[in-house]
């Protein structure tokens, strides 16, 4: 009885469901066919301030509008945590320029991390590494990390490419943006590659105080042009405070890795988070950790790869004390000898990095 | 008239010059001229490889370690002395040798390269001017110059870092640390061209090798010591005392072997 019942009833949607359309060819087809949508890849252009190098990507992950529409959904999309409460802009919130101004990360369930998650600001060109310590080469590698790590997304690939196989959309957005044929296609890998595609275009608007003075379109206040000299150490007069060398211009970061004296170690294996070490397990690596970028770093506290200091203020009194010796300390870690003037007009042109447009770009934002 | 007689000389030609080998089946063109050739660096400090942060050297009774050395170079030529002249054959427009990175040994890849007997090599230390007035935003990422390599521009000089030698002295011998770092930039202090004579030979279907020798004491030590504990850095354009002593030893400190 209830076979026959289940027959009567597919009939009756395979009857229905075809409609009278003379185009439209009624077949019983392949489950989860998507070849009747159309797959028309539009290139993405992504704008770039005057004095970056156009944003670099992967022959195998080009960029389209639709791949990175899917990629933004899926990046404001809580589908990749285990509970649905979490999606990777939990801790890369715009208005924070891209970090989650806590300490260190929370994950699903108030999970601790052990580190501050990192601003996606101009990711496009971090060429030498990703995470604090470098441990994947790509967005791409990236992108599969967080979802099964335990103290972020907490789940497993498998149960999120069945979610998104089985979801109302996002079949239909794999498709426009990666041509896949049927639903089973859609892979962990496509997943990181659409979220790889939307990472690679939060780029730097190019609309900050430093950006307009570099193109000559304004003027520094003479603090903020102290700052500056005293930042990339262009004046004889002023002390030097050896910034740029690890977060120079125009990314203000140079992707290196450094211990920059945060902490007293009798060894260098003795550091609480080996950092760099930990991935390449060379001892002069334990403790460092790659350099951010310093745009917009007004909207990123807390600083350093543990959230350890809350104010800019902080972190300037950490150089210009020299940090904490160690064997593998970066040599242009030293006293700076700043004067508390010194120090305001520093923290001045730091401020100018802040771009506002950066952060409040409509393409960047949540779309649901 | 003209038409038979070029009919009649294309015809001798192809027939002379293909010979009457059983084994040659069909005229092949012209021998490749070209070859592959590995230009290898390799850092010391006097006598002994330059080991990074691990190793003491003796620097003046002091003891020193370095933590990073690097530089460019530009302007890569191999030459022949024919009679009075010399014929010079380019091979690289620029490069970046991070021994930092690479444990000490650097081996760059150069393809194309004309076969054949020289008699030496040009090249020069730091960035072309040409060059060096761009930034890294105007290249590709991963070209030497460009972003990749964004902590060697320093805009304030509105130029290239030629080379980073970075480290640390024992001043006292108990632990009382010196350190330096020594970023020379800006046309005035690019170091070329520098000449070495060497018998280097090309051949085909060979793993043709250009081995160079950094000495880093040498670019310390030449021409006297460099005082590192006076001038420990050479950030500041005004200041390039040190910037000056590594880039005039740079000539002095390569050889090849």
């Amino acid at each position: 009885m209830r076979i026959t019942f289940l027959f009567f009833l597919a009939s009756l949607i395979f009857i229905t469901s075809c409609g009278s359309d003379d185009d439209f060819v009624c077949q019983p087809g392949v489950p989860g066919d998507l070849t009747s949508i159309p797959y028309d890849p539009v290139p993405h252009e992504v704008a770039v301030p005057f004095d970056f190098p156009p944003v670099p990507v992967p022959p195998n992950n080009e960029l389209t509008n639709d791949g990175v529409n899917l990629g933004r959904h899926l990046f404001y999309d809580p589908i990749l945590s285990v509970d649905s409460s979490m999606a990777c802009a939990h801790c890369h919130l715009p208005g924070g320029g891209f970090t989650d101004t806590l300490e260190v990360s929370l994950g699903v369930g108030g999970a601790v991390g052990s580190r501050s998650s990192m601003t996606l600001i101009n990711a496009a060109y971090y060429l030498n590494g990703l995470f604090w310590d470098g441990r994947v080469q790509s967005l791409e590698d990236q992108a599969l990390l967080p979802v099964e790590d335990p103290v972020e997304l907490m789940h497993q690939w498998s149960d999120v490419e069945f979610l998104l196989q089985n979801h109302d959309e996002y079949p239909t957005m794999f498709r426009k943006a990666f041509g896949i044929t049927n639903k089973s296609e859609i892979s962990k890998e496509l997943t990181a590659k659409a979220l790889a595609q939307f990472e690679r275009c939060i780029v730097s608007a190019g609309n900050s105080k430093y950006d307009q003075v570099i193109s000559l379109n304004g003027f520094f206040s003479p603090s903020e042009q102290n700052g500056f000299d005293m930042f990339f150490d262009s004046s004889s007069i002023l002390p030097d405070a050896e910034c740029g060398h690890c977060h120079n211009a125009p990314l203000f970061t140079t992707n290196e890795y450094f211990n920059n004296g945060l902490d007293s170690v009798v060894s260098l294996f003795d550091f609480d988070d080996p950092g760099l070490g930990g991935i390449t397990m060379n001892e002069f690596d334990y403790g460092k950790f790659r350099a951010p970028t310093l745009r917009n770093i007004e909207f990123t506290a807390p600083y350093m790869h543990d959230g350890r200091f809350q104010t800019l203020e902080e972190v300037i009194d950490h150089y210009n004390s020299g940090g904490h010796f160690a064997d593998n300390l970066d040599p242009l870690i030293n006293p700076l000898g700043l004067t508390e003037e010194n120090k305001a007009d520093l923290l001045a042109f730091l401020l100018t990095l802040s771009d506002t447009t950066t952060l409040q770009n409509p393409a960047y934002q949540n779309p649901f | 008239m003209r038409s038979p007689l070029l009919l009649i000389l294309v015809l001798f030609i192809f027939i002379v010059g293909c010979g009457s080998d059983d084994e040659v089946l069909v005229c092949e063109p012209t021998p490749s001229t070209l070859t592959t050739v590995d230009l290898i660096f390799k850092a010391q400090f006097g006598s002994e490889p330059l080991v990074f942060n691990t190793t003491t050297y003796d620097y003046e009774g002091m003891g020193m370690t370095i933590s990073k050395f690097d530089f460019y170079i530009s302007d890569v030529s191999l030459f022949k002395n024919i009679g009075g002249a010399t014929e010079q054959t380019d091979i690289l427009d620029i490069e970046f040798v991070d021994f930092t990175q690479n444990n000490n040994l650097v081996t760059l890849e150069l393809t194309e390269v004309p076969l054949g007997s020289y008699d030496g090599i040009v090249f020069s230390i730091g960035v072309p001017s040409d060059l060096n007035g761009q930034q890294p935003g105007d290249f590709s990422v991963t070209h030497p110059l460009g972003i990749i390599n964004v902590g060697h521009h320093w805009a304030a000089w509105d130029s290239y870092i030629f080379s980073k030698i970075e480290g640390r002295l024992d001043t006292t011998g108990n632990q009382d640390f010196t350190n330096f770092s020594y970023h020379p930039g800006t046309n005035e202090l690019f170091s070329g061209p520098i000449e070495k004579n060497a018998s280097i030979e090309l051949i085909a279907n060979n793993s043709n090798t250009i081995n160079f020798e950094v000495d880093l004491e040498n670019i310390f030590i030449n021409g006297g010591s460099l005082d590192i504990q006076s001038f420990p850095d050479s950030h500041n354009p005004d200041e390039a005392t040190g910037a000056i002593h590594v880039m005039d030893n740079f000539p002095s400190a390569i050889s090849i072997n």
